[in-house]
């Protein structure tokens, strides 16, 4: 599975891409994104076979990244953050994402919400 | 009690279950609860240290302090990475993050629409003292971990 992780902070990509594989799902290739825009970009190169976006990100949210992608590519997008609103769960699934994390997470969770998405 | 005082003991509570349940769910490390006490003062000190605004309805700081090889441990665990080849940016983006699963934790115990929290505040230094004078006591929670003491501080106002 090749899989891009948009997030502002390196230690948080590594720890979605550990959790990944914790979870079981055998990862191919990781792009690493450190802002929406980064992620636009990665992906007018780059095919992948799931998105995992944070939400409070500089430059480009995670909500405005996922309205944007959602104009040419249909790949799941799974967003992880802290802010577990209801309203802005709605607002994200609106604009195109498939399923929402909170942080913290277990490998079970991470392989409930994307293992059916994939 | 006043309402101020009810949430901040709500905060204080929900504190001393999510700290150990996240740093054992992302961490892979027991945490025991130590000991509670109370200051006059917001002050925070490092090595490493890191902070939260509660910028919603409800105004306060969460902030964390624990010793730099701990913080490297722990964040060695949650992201796979040997701790010592950490750089120190690494360092200060884990204590970030490990601040913000922590409080973020601790807003979904409270599931209290008031609290919106701040993009995490990060220091890695040997001498240093944060001080956020506001006149409000502050809530110490002294932790320990793999054998470290460090501590979770709440303030609210």
């Amino acid at each position: 599975m090749r899989v891009l992780i948009v997030d502002d902070s390196g230690v948080m990509r590594k720890i979605v891409a550990k959790g990944l594989r914790q979870a079981g799902f055998k990862i191919d290739e990781a792009f690493e994104a450190g802002d929406g825009v980064e992620g636009l970009s990665v992906l007018a190169d780059s095919s992948v076979d799931l998105i995992v976006a944070d939400w409070n990100m500089p430059n480009m949210d995670g909500l405005t990244f996922v309205q944007e992608l959602r104009k040419t590519v249909q790949t799941p997008v799974v967003m992880i953050t802290t802010e577990g609103g209801e309203a802005k769960v709605s607002q994200a699934m609106a604009m195109g994402a498939n399923g929402h994390i909170k942080k913290p997470f277990t490998p079970e969770k991470l392989q409930e919400v994307i293992g059916p998405l994939v | 009690m006043s309402n101020t005082d009810d949430h901040h003991a709500r905060l204080v509570e929900s504190l001393q279950s999510t700290v150990p349940e996240v740093m054992s769910t992302m961490a892979f490390a027991e945490v025991a609860v130590t000991g509670i006490s109370e200051k006059p003062e917001f002050c925070v000190s490092g090595p490493a240290a890191g902070l939260m605004l509660l910028i919603g309805e409800r105004k306060g700081m969460v902030g964390v302090s624990m010793p730099e090889l701990l913080a490297r441990g722990a964040i060695a665990n949650i992201t796979g990475v040997d701790p010592l080849s950490l750089s120190e940016p690494d360092v200060i983006d884990g204590i970030g993050e490990l601040t913000n699963m922590l409080s973020g934790g601790m807003k979904t115990k409270v599931a209290d629409p008031g609290i919106q929290l701040s993009p995490p505040i990060a220091a890695l230094g040997d001498e240093y003292l944060i001080e956020w004078k506001t006149g409000r006591p502050t809530t110490v929670l002294e932790l320990e971990m793999s054998g470290e003491r460090f501590t979770v501080h709440v303030c609210t106002l």
